[in-house]
């Protein structure tokens, strides 16, 4: 299968493939129900304790840097990568028995009740650590009515919720998940507006606006501020931080995370241009 | 790296890769170089070859002068003592010895290899002999005598010291009894040993004028001559000897030095406050030590007891441990291992500090105390002193101070029960059993369907097994048919362990054995010595009864003759399938519900032909979940299984799932071990885990892996050991060993130097650590 016959057959499942078949309904009405992208057990670094991290799929976001570029289109995709396919001519869209593991399908259907008995499996852990469920992605509150039908089965299961955010969300969305998320990580992605806009395709008055609504809700949170070299380092670090203090967000309350760019071969497989900025500082 | 792999003798030899020294002028190059080549002084008697040589002799004139072969025997270590050159080294805090090849000892020949021949052909019955050989030829097991798994109890002869074992001796001594004369023989041995080591000592001081350390060599020597230790230079020098006296010259395993920071203690504080050492000083020699195993390097890493519970319920660990453990994580070697018992009561610093060191490569393992307990109360009436006082005793291996002499006597392999039923369904009865027999055994037919069917495709005739629940009703009663019978075996090839290998120390440091004129290692322990018969691939044959399940009873994409066809042509042609099947999620270790539902069933069919049932040595049968190497040789010669493995490949070691199929993470692998507990394998219950390095680095990796290690002991699992390596370090490893010369990683209870694995071995944990970070 050439790349060009690769990708028409992606798209073609990105149109026929697996669709929000099981979406959440409230009071009759069908609730825009994401499909899964993955479960990372185990995750230390998405809030405290040992937990589960599940990441949805479809962000409204466009960051250039994004590391899980899977993660913003809403449908399924198949991703090929390049590295590992041995262009065999045997390709079966099937990622259980390609002989390289060089495809796979991104995005499959979950029920709460499949997500929260997943969740369910590792109480232990959290119980003994500390720890909790989180939910990531792609952009959580692109879905927040499903997301807080899911923090609500999360919370009658017992269990600490975090919520991975942008931050891009209506103001009913922090309305509906501030009961049952005990703990927030919201990125703050640049502090210049015209950057944000520049490098994530959204301004940030709705991000700054949903922050200040958290500390006004005494809501536990931990912000999160990437430096990408030569787009939102520097300067703009700087005036992140104190902007988060301006608005009651204590320096305890901030983590600076490293850039990466080792989603590269993401980008390829996918067949998405790689807009990836280098780990070192542009010239 | 400067030595070729070609220069590896064998995977037994672990220091292929260090080249002979010729002139050793330092510290660190003698300890290093030690036990991997002769650093005795030749003027002081035979070296390793020569005493082979008057071993033979010694055979010979006893079995010429028909004299008992205990006495024999006994005559074969006091001449390695007596007769073997020594030195007292001013670069060393311990003696050396002439005989420091393991892979080569005199005693073994002497022994393991030419006695055992001759007691096994003229007192082994026909059948037993025939059985046993037949099943390890065929792969159902492998079986031997094993003279492996013993340990002293130390707190008992570190109060003796040698003087006060002659003494003991000659309380129960009776005159002219070969039983005791074989000891006594032994016994003045060890002494005029410690004699010769004054005597070089003295030498050496007068020839290199160093009074520091050798007069303090020479002194702890004498103390020892004349009585039990005093310091704590004593009891690591009393130990030293014990050891190689034992493992080296008695052809008898060590396989503990001590809980060491719970015997080192009294004594070390003790020498501080009368001014006999310094920290400096005990830091050093704990060093030395070390390095003495270190230097031997046994593939199996030497076992340390550590740490615990002191017996009024406090927790054991104190300032001396944190300073061996800094030594011990300086030394940064893969021998000796520390395994480390810890409980609720274990201080927080040393749960970082260990498990630091862990995520650092440090050879280092935790056994839980509660979980150990629970099974030492069911099975050997424990009180819960015994258990504090718990014995570490091999790999994983524990049990009770006064009763630890045991064996690991066979290794079942898990699979073979499955590719000889597919064998016989698809008409292929010789394959299977690869020792000739058909596929017979116990009167059952081979598959009559697939003999008449030959390629006619039949999904749904499955003949003589109508469903999967009568396929596994088949096969567990194979695996408990063959589990039977190779404790009947080893009960009957146990019976002459003392007229084999009769171990004079072993008796010498066992009152009871010197009071009932029983062989300590043998029988002669006060609870009785049991014996262990391990589980080899019960994660790949969990793997494999599912594909047979899918494929033949739930998708019906073959019939089971077919299956046993694609199995008998090692998948050739059906690569797809096997694809799907290796990728399954459907496997052990992914806390599939009916994959453990289906291992509990496995282990509780294999333990109830085991535990508690009487051996030939006054002990029991127990049950154990580890394999030691042995997933990779009975891997060797078993045929391609349904689960996607392929004819010849190695099976799942110990608990752990199959290479590479448990792709859920460390928490889902800790959840399906807890389908059983060690109460139900109570030899042992260990569960090797592999993390990337990102889920347990920091602060918050640290308090993950003990999360990790206090569910699985939580859970009832008994020994957790981590290796920590993403696949990316593991290639540039294997491209660059130059810069890798002291990684480590773990095998099967022990860790073993990434330079010392094959390329084979190496693409295999490369594999295993990629799927180590897979979501679903």
């Amino acid at each position: 299968m050439t790349r060009k016959e690769f990708l028409v057959a992606s798209a073609a499942f990105a149109v026929g493939g697996p669709r929000l078949v099981a979406a959440v309904t409230v009071g009759g009405r069908a609730l825009k129900t994401p499909l899964m992208l993955d479960t990372k057990r185990m995750a230390i670094y998405d809030g405290p304790g040992v937990r589960t991290t599940f990441f949805v799929k479809g962000c409204p976001l466009k960051c250039i840097w994004c590391h899980n570029p899977e993660s913003i289109q809403t449908e399924a995709q198949w991703a090929r990568f390049q590295h590992l396919c041995k262009h065999c001519a045997k390709c079966t869209m099937d990622e259980a028995t390609c002989p390289t593991r060089a495809l796979k399908l991104y995005g499959k259907p979950m029920t709460i009740d499949e997500i929260v008995a997943k969740a369910l499996e590792d109480k232990p852990f959290y119980d003994e650590s500390g720890g909790g469920v989180t939910l990531s992605g792609g952009e959580p509150l692109f879905f927040w009515e499903w997301a807080a039908e899911l923090f609500k089965a999360f919370k009658a299961a017992g269990l600490h919720t975090c919520l991975d955010t942008s931050l891009y969300a209506p103001p009913a969305a922090l309305k509906a998940l501030l009961p049952v998320t005990d703990m927030w990580l919201p990125d703050y992605k640049a502090d210049d507006d015209a950057l944000h806009v520049k490098y994530t395709g959204v301004s940030n008055k709705v991000v700054r606006k949903n922050l200040e609504r958290l500390v006004a809700a005494k809501a536990k949170m931990e912000v999160r501020c990437l430096a990408v070299p030569g787009c939102t380092d520097g300067d703009d670090l700087a005036a992140r931080h104190r902007y988060l203090h301006s608005i009651g967000i204590p320096e305890s309350s901030i983590v600076n995370l490293e850039y990466y760019d080792y989603a590269r071969s993401k980008y390829l497989a996918l067949g998405l241009k790689d807009t990836m900025p280098p780990k070192e500082e542009m010239p | 790296m400067t030595a070729s792999r070609s220069k590896q003798k064998s995977y037994l030899d672990t220091t292929w890769w260090d080249p002979y020294v010729a002139d050793i002028t330092d510290t660190d190059t003698y300890l290093r170089r030690k036990f991997r080549q002769d650093v005795t002084d030749k003027t002081t008697g035979l070296g390793q070859e020569d005493l082979a040589k008057r071993l033979a002799e010694i055979a010979e004139q006893g079995k010429a002068a028909g004299e008992s072969w205990r006495i024999t025997k006994a005559k074969c270590f006091a001449a390695q003592v007596r007769e073997q050159s020594i030195d007292v080294s001013p670069f060393d805090w311990f003696p050396a010895i002439a005989v420091w090849n393991r892979l080569s000892l005199p005693i073994w020949a002497e022994t393991k290899r030419k006695r055992a021949a001759e007691v096994n052909a003229k007192m082994l019955p026909e059948w037993v002999r025939k059985e046993w050989g037949a099943g390890n030829a065929a792969g159902d097991w492998n079986m031997w005598q094993d003279f492996d798994h013993s340990v002293p109890d130390w707190r008992v002869i570190l109060k003796l010291g040698f003087p006060g074992l002659k003494a003991r001796l000659a309380k129960y001594a009776v005159k002219d009894d070969p039983f005791y004369e074989g000891l006594a023989i032994a016994m003045d041995a060890m002494l005029a040993g410690l004699d010769r080591f004054i005597a070089q000592g003295r030498k050496r001081e007068r020839g290199t004028g160093n009074g520091g350390r050798l007069k303090k060599e020479i002194a702890c020597l004498e103390r020892l001559r004349k009585g039990p230790p005093q310091t704590a230079y004593d009891v690591m020098m009393f130990v030293w000897l014990y050891f190689f006296y034992s493992e080296h010259l008695d052809g008898i395993q060590c396989r503990s030095l001590t809980e060491l920071d719970v015997f080192l203690t009294p004594y070390y504080e003790a020498d501080l406050a009368a001014g006999r050492t310094t920290e400096t000083e005990f830091r050093e020699q704990l060093k030395h030590f070390l390095w003495q195993w270190g230097s031997v390097s046994n593939y199996w890493n030497q076992p340390v007891g550590f740490g615990g519970t002191n017996p009024d319920g406090t927790s054991a660990f104190n300032h001396v441990s944190k300073i061996i453990l800094e030594v011990m994580d300086a030394c940064a070697l893969t021998t000796p291992k520390f395994l480390v018992k810890v409980a609720p009561n274990t201080p927080d610093w040393a749960w970082d500090k260990m498990l630091d060191m862990a995520r650092r490569h440090r050879s280092i393992s935790f056994i839980g105390e509660e979980p150990t307990a629970r099974a030492l109360k069911k099975w050997s009436g424990a009180s819960d002193e015994d258990c504090r006082t718990m014995v570490v005793r091999g790999c994983y291996e524990f049990g009770l101070r006064d009763s630890v002499n045991g064996t690991g006597v066979g290794h079942i392999n898990f699979l073979k029960p499955i590719e000889k039923m597919l064998a016989e369904c698809a008409g292929d009865g010789e394959r299977g059993t690869g020792n000739g027999e058909r596929g017979t055994r116990n009167g059952r037919a081979a598959c009559p369907q697939a003999a008449a069917s030959s390629g006619e495709r039949r999904v749904k005739d499955n003949a003589p097994y109508r469903d999967f629940a009568a396929f596994k009703a088949e096969y567990l009663r194979r695996l408990a048919d063959v589990t039977d019978r190779c404790r009947k075996v080893a009960f009957e090839f146990e019976k002459v362990l003392p007229e084999v290998n009769p171990a004079n120390l072993m008796t010498l440091s066992t009152e009871h054995a010197l009071k009932t004129r029983r062989d300590g290692f043998a029988n002669g322990c006060p609870r009785g010595n049991n014996s262990s018969i391990l589980a080899t691939g019960l994660g790949t044959a969990v793997d494999a009864l599912l594909a047979v399940k899918e494929i033949v009873f739930e998708k019906r994409e073959m019939s089971l003759a077919e299956l046993g066809k694609v199995m008998a042509a090692n998948w050739k042609g059906h690569e797809p399938l096997r694809l799907r099947m290796l990728r399954s999620k459907r496997k052990w270790g992914n806390n599939d519900p009916e994959a453990n539902a289906l291992g509990a069933e496995l282990i509780d069919t294999y333990a109830a032909q085991l535990n508690g049932k009487p051996n030939s040595r006054g002990g029991v049968f127990f049950a154990s979940g580890h394999c030691a190497r042995q997933y990779i040789h009975l891997g060797a010669k078993t045929g391609a299984t349904p689960d996607g493995r392929k004819a010849g490949e190695e099976m799942s070691k110990n608990l752990s799932p199959t290479m590479g199929v448990d792709t859920e993470g460390a928490t889902a692998l800790v959840n399906t071990l807890a389908a059983s507990d060690v109460t139900k394998l109570p030899a042992d219950y260990p569960l090797d885990m592999m993390l990337h390095p990102s889920v347990c680095s920091g602060e918050k990796g640290l308090r993950a892996m003990r999360t990790l290690v206090q569910i699985f002991h939580r859970n009832g699992g008994s020994v957790i050991q981590f290796t920590v390596f993403s696949a990316e370090e593991l290639k540039d490893a294997q491209a660059h060993p130059e810069k890798y010369e002291n990684l480590q990683v773990r095998v099967c209870g022990w860790n073993v130097r990434w330079n010392d694995l094959s390329r084979t071995e190496q693409d295999a944990y490369i594999r295993r650590a990629e799927s180590v970070m897979k979501g679903f």
